[in-house]
């Protein structure tokens, strides 16, 4: 027997189906390529990048230090160390487009010989050549755009003075900042030439110590001799053996600074693997159970073609043939499709990485995964296509062993004729519906996950505000020099009521010789507890899970913390949430903390809980405009978190789309091969007077009800398993607990939404119906 | 003279250059039972499904009860096949899953009809056909006999005007051809106008009028009367077929 003469044949008769299939392995092949791409590239990248300008192992943020050369050169004198940097920089407020920074920037100068950023173009779509930076121009970072809606030619006023002593930049260009040029971090670089960085320098140098806003600091590059140790040990190690603890505003390592750099490529691409391996698995289910009905619907072809010859696993090899070629040809078509997307994933996480990740796919993961899908392929339509040997030509040209008609015994009602006809049509062939139920249920299962994590997430980012705040808060207000309380209260009362009051102050201390942020406050009961209680005495602490699991303590161990010299033992009452340095953080009360040292009266910032908490961008401003110079005013947010959550609910909207698009194919091909198996029954309704539409709302109705059975299994299991899920993936960025209230319910709507899709393509697709005559019923047929 | 219900003006039906059926002109009188005969291709089913709207007609009218139903759109036409017309096939063209009872309620259900009153009338109807024990089983579980009983109680749970039989007994054995066209006379008898094409010389007496097709055209026509069991008829109905060269 001729193969290619039956092989092309096939091809011509299932053209659809197989166009179908090619579309499905597509948008997985596109999707796993893609989020592969993006994850690899930025993670070389940022480490890339943050090795070529000289991050070391831990890099200090420094302020109050005479001689920063030769703090470094004490610090390199360490056995521990190999290379200590210093990278002179400038602290700073800064207000921009009429918006006050709620963090001090830092004026960063451009000396390509030593720190060699890169540049963007305009549009943030392209590296160019260094630049020469005029004296008044400042180059920032593009996640400024989101935050800020900067662009060039804005100006940004920097606050030097208490007595109106301003520096005034114009934005020139972006430049990619590895350390902190994330929405994700508060702190923002600002890169200026370097006469301009010591003009300044002098300036502030001349201002008296009572009126001067701005300070000088510097960066020390920290790097280890031993590349063995972890950065906890060789922090403690820096701390025990230097004076650098006395000069720290704040330190990370490079994993912390890198972590917060890809957080959110990382959860994108957690999030795109995943739909990744749903599509694959409900995209195998679909292929699987397309290529078992053509069997069924072709027992007498394949009979006869047996009866001339040709072997069971000659038929097999056509098979695998066709539905291979689709497969792998969609796999093809999935990789080139990934080099766009990977580009336009890329820019639109410009604006919140700060980076322009190249888009470079690894062709040896294409290679790895190629042959994987081959593999799978090969393997699953051979298994799919086990059923040809079964059938011998007598059997199958006599139609016999056809499957056995069960009935259900679901009562056929006059008021609801075509929704009782299509349950019993359901009911009666199960098996056939099996693959839309499942591939509902996955579908649920996940958009559930991700429903619930943008419920979440919020509007306005308020769950990834609360999880990287150490208590809850509307306003927060930091003094930095004597300010009336009481007249804050005052502005903040004009816009809504105030509930609570509570004190925090964020202090630098060690656990266990560990660095860490001391969450210092003075209502315990505010903390976010997850297990164990709250401090209860001066001697109790909490710590966060990523403490816990990187210091291997728990609740009930005692530790010793140190800060500003001194130590004391503290016993851990429980663990609380508290994502703020990727969860390095401790949390503890006023007196436990008094223990250890006293607390600078501007080390407080006043958290006011409000009772509304509708007016904060209000309240923000107005306090802002009141309070220019006197103290930092912020909400429960941050300037980057808008462009997070808009990557966060684009990426929704994604899935979403291409949960639907995938809908549409599963509904063409299982709906397709279901329409052609019962175009007689289809006739026979016709003739005793069905519409088209009935016959068409009968077919849905059935699509819908499996797609509800489905999605009821769905929805059950993200009920129960969907917090702990995202809890898993979250725990990765220091986001210890994970709950939603909104857990049913988000699974109700993504299922409610799921089966609408199913039941609105299956009417659409239910088109052809109309073109089933009643004359394939007559005699000479 | 009887009523007219269905009549054909000018019925033509081509498909590309290919004349199936060539300007026939047919009329269909109430509670006659018109039998289309002729040779294999002769265009006798596609008669049958131009004039019961089931299939398009190239040009000529096809009027029911006074309404030209060959421009009819697709609801209308749902209507009058759920009201006014029944279908029995050659083929037993039951829904598989639904039980030779459902079969037959289903049809009258979608005739608007009420779930009690359609279920009490289908009752009766498989009493009369000797149904009854057959009534819960499946099409595949059934006779072929008792599966085209139940397709023609089908065609008439609904009231219809005119019944369209398409070959009726070609798929039976004898003594089920027996039975059927016996039901079907019997509903003639009543009253039914029965529209029925075969190339059964023995289910072709049952009609009280015999047309002849040849070719797409209407040949001829045989008046029989009303059935009986005569020899006469027989003989009358052979040497008609004879002058047809059937």
């Amino acid at each position: 027997m001729d193969f290619i003469t039956i092989f092309k044949a096939g091809l011509r008769k299932h053209k659809i189906t197989l166009i179908v299939i090619t579309f499905l392995c597509m948008i997985v092949s596109a999707s796993v390529n893609t989020a592969a791409a993006v994850l690899k590239s930025s993670r070389n990248y940022v480490t890339d990048e943050m090795n070529r300008i000289g991050y070391g192992d831990i890099t200090y943020w420094l302020s109050g230090c005479e001689d920063y050369a030769l703090l470094a050169e004490q610090v390199n004198k360490s056995d521990s160390v190999e290379s200590a940097n210093v990278q002179n920089i400038i602290y700073s407020g800064y207000s921009m487009n009429g918006q006050h920074s709620d963090n001090e920037g830092q004026l960063i100068a451009y000396a390509p010989d030593k720190y060699d950023y890169r540049f963007l173009s305009a549009d943030r779509k392209s590296h160019v050549n260094p630049q020469i930076i005029g004296e008044n121009e400042i180059y920032i970072s593009p996640s400024m755009k989101s935050s800020f809606s900067a662009n060039i030619g804005d100006t940004i006023t920097f606050e030097l003075s208490r007595v109106n002593d301003k520096a005034v930049f114009t934005v020139a260009g972006f430049y990619e900042d590895p350390f902190m040029g994330s929405s994700m971090i508060d702190m923002k670089g600002f890169l200026i030439g370097e006469e301009g960085f010591r003009n300044l320098q002098n300036r502030i140098e001349n201002i008296s110590d009572f009126n001067v806003l701005a300070e000088t600091g510097a960066m020390l590059h920290v790097t280890s001799a031993d590349s063995d140790i972890s950065s906890e040990q060789f922090g403690r190690t820096l701390r025990q053996s230097t004076e650098i603890g006395r000069y720290t505003k704040f330190m990370y390592s490079k994993e912390t600074i890198s972590g917060f750099m890809l957080i959110l490529q990382e959860i994108f691409t957690g999030f795109l693997f995943g739909f990744a391996a749903i599509l694959l698995i409900a995209s195998l289910i679909i292929i699987g159970h397309t290529i078992s009905f053509s069997i069924e619907q072709e027992r007498t072809d394949i009979g006869i073609l047996k009866a001339m010859g040709c072997t069971s696993s000659f038929l097999r090899q056509i098979f695998l043939c066709q539905y291979g070629l689709a497969m792998i040809t969609g796999l093809f078509i999935g990789i080139a499709a990934a080099f766009p997307l990977t580009k336009i994933v890329s820019d639109i996480n410009t604006s919140s990485c700060g980076l322009l990740i190249p888009t470079e796919i690894s062709p040896v993961f294409i290679l790895i995964f190629t042959i994987l899908w081959i593999g799978i392929t090969i393997l699953f339509i051979f298994k799919s296509t086990g059923k040809v040997s079964k059938i011998t030509p007598v059997t199958a040209i006599n139609g016999m062993n056809m499957k056995k008609v069960i009935s259900a015994s679901n009562k056929i009602r006059a008021k609801t004729l075509s929704v009782s006809i299509g349950l019993r049509q359901l009911l009666s062939e199960k098996k056939r519906y099996i693959g839309i139920c499942l591939i509902s249920a996955i579908l649920v299962m996940f958009t559930g996950i991700v429903t619930q994590m943008n419920t979440w997430l919020g509007p306005n980012g308020e769950g990834l505000m609360d999880a990287f705040s150490a208590a809850d808060h509307d306003i927060g207000i930091q003094p930095v020099t004597a300010i009336d309380m009481k007249e804050v209260e005052n502005i903040i009362s004009n816009y809504d009521s105030i509930r609570e009051i509570y004190g925090l102050a964020m202090l630098n201390a060690s656990i266990e010789g560990a660095d860490c942020t001391a969450n210092v406050i003075d209502s315990t009961e505010k903390f976010h507890i997850i297990s164990g209680r709250t401090p209860e005495t001066f001697d109790e602490i909490v710590i966060t899970r990523y403490i816990s699991e990187n210091l291997g303590i728990s609740v009930g161990d005692k530790v010793s913390v140190e800060s500003n010299g001194s130590t004391a033992v503290y016993r851990i009452s429980g663990i609380y949430q508290c994502a703020n340095e990727m969860g390095a953080n401790i949390g503890m009360s006023q007196q436990g903390y008094e223990r250890l040292t006293d607390i600078k009266k501007y080390d407080w910032c006043y958290h006011y809980i409000l009772e509304n908490g509708n007016h904060n961008e209000e309240i923000l401003q107005e306090l802002q405009k009141r309070f220019r110079v006197e103290a930092n005013v912020h909400t429960n947010s941050w300037s980057g978190l808008d462009g997070i959550v808009f990557s966060m609910h684009l990426l929704t909207v994604f899935m979403y789309i291409v949960t639907a698009l995938f809908i549409m194919a599963a509904v063409c091909l299982e709906g397709g091969k279901m329409l052609r198996s019962e175009e007689r029954n289809l006739a026979i309704y016709k003739s005793i007077g069905f519409t088209s539409n009935q016959l068409r709302a009968g077919f849905s109705v059935r699509i819908a009800l499996a797609s509800t059975f489905g999605a009821v299994i769905g929805i059950l299991f993200c009920s129960f398993s969907a917090d702990s899920i995202i809890s898993m993936l979250m725990s990765h960025f220091g986001i210890g607990q994970f709950i939603s209230r909104y857990g049913t319910v988000s699974a109700v709507i993504a299922g409610f939404i799921i089966i609408i899709i199913f039941f609105a393509f299956s009417f659409l697709y239910s088109r052809r119906i109309r073109k089933v005559p009643v004359s394939v019923l007559a005699a000479e047929n | 003279m009887s009523e007219i219900i269905l009549n054909g003006v000018g019925v033509t039906k081509k498909i590309g250059d290919n004349v199936i059926l060539n300007s026939v002109d047919i009329e269909i009188c109430k509670g006659d039972f018109t039998v289309i005969m002729g040779a294999s291709g002769a265009g006798k089913s596609t008669l049958l499904y131009a004039l019961s709207g089931m299939d398009n007609i190239t040009s000529g009218k096809v009027i029911y009860r006074e309404k030209e139903i060959s421009s009819l759109g697709e609801k209308a036409m749902a209507q009058l096949r759920a009201k006014e017309f029944g279908f029995i096939f050659q083929q037993i063209h039951l829904v598989s899953n639904l039980s030779l009872f459902e079969n037959v309620a289903v049809a009258g259900y979608i005739s608007k009809r009420s779930e009690a009153e359609v279920r009490t009338h289908t009752a009766e109807m498989f009493k009369q056909m000797n149904l009854t024990e057959a009534a819960d089983r499946l099409p595949s579980e059934v006779s072929g006999g008792e599966a085209q009983r139940a397709a023609i109680a089908r065609a008439v749970i609904g009231n219809a005007g005119i019944v369209f039989a398409d070959e009726p007994t070609g798929a039976l054995n004898r003594r089920n051809t027996e039975e059927v066209l016996n039901l079907l006379t019997d509903l003639n008898n009543k009253g039914q106008t029965i529209l029925m094409v075969t190339h059964d010389f023995h289910a072709a007496l049952r009609g009280n009028r015999i047309i002849y097709l040849e070719d797409g055209r209407l040949c001829d026509e045989l008046k029989l009367g009303e059935y009986s069991e005569s020899d006469e008829r027989s003989k009358k109905m052979d040497k008609w077929l004879q002058e047809q060269r059937w």
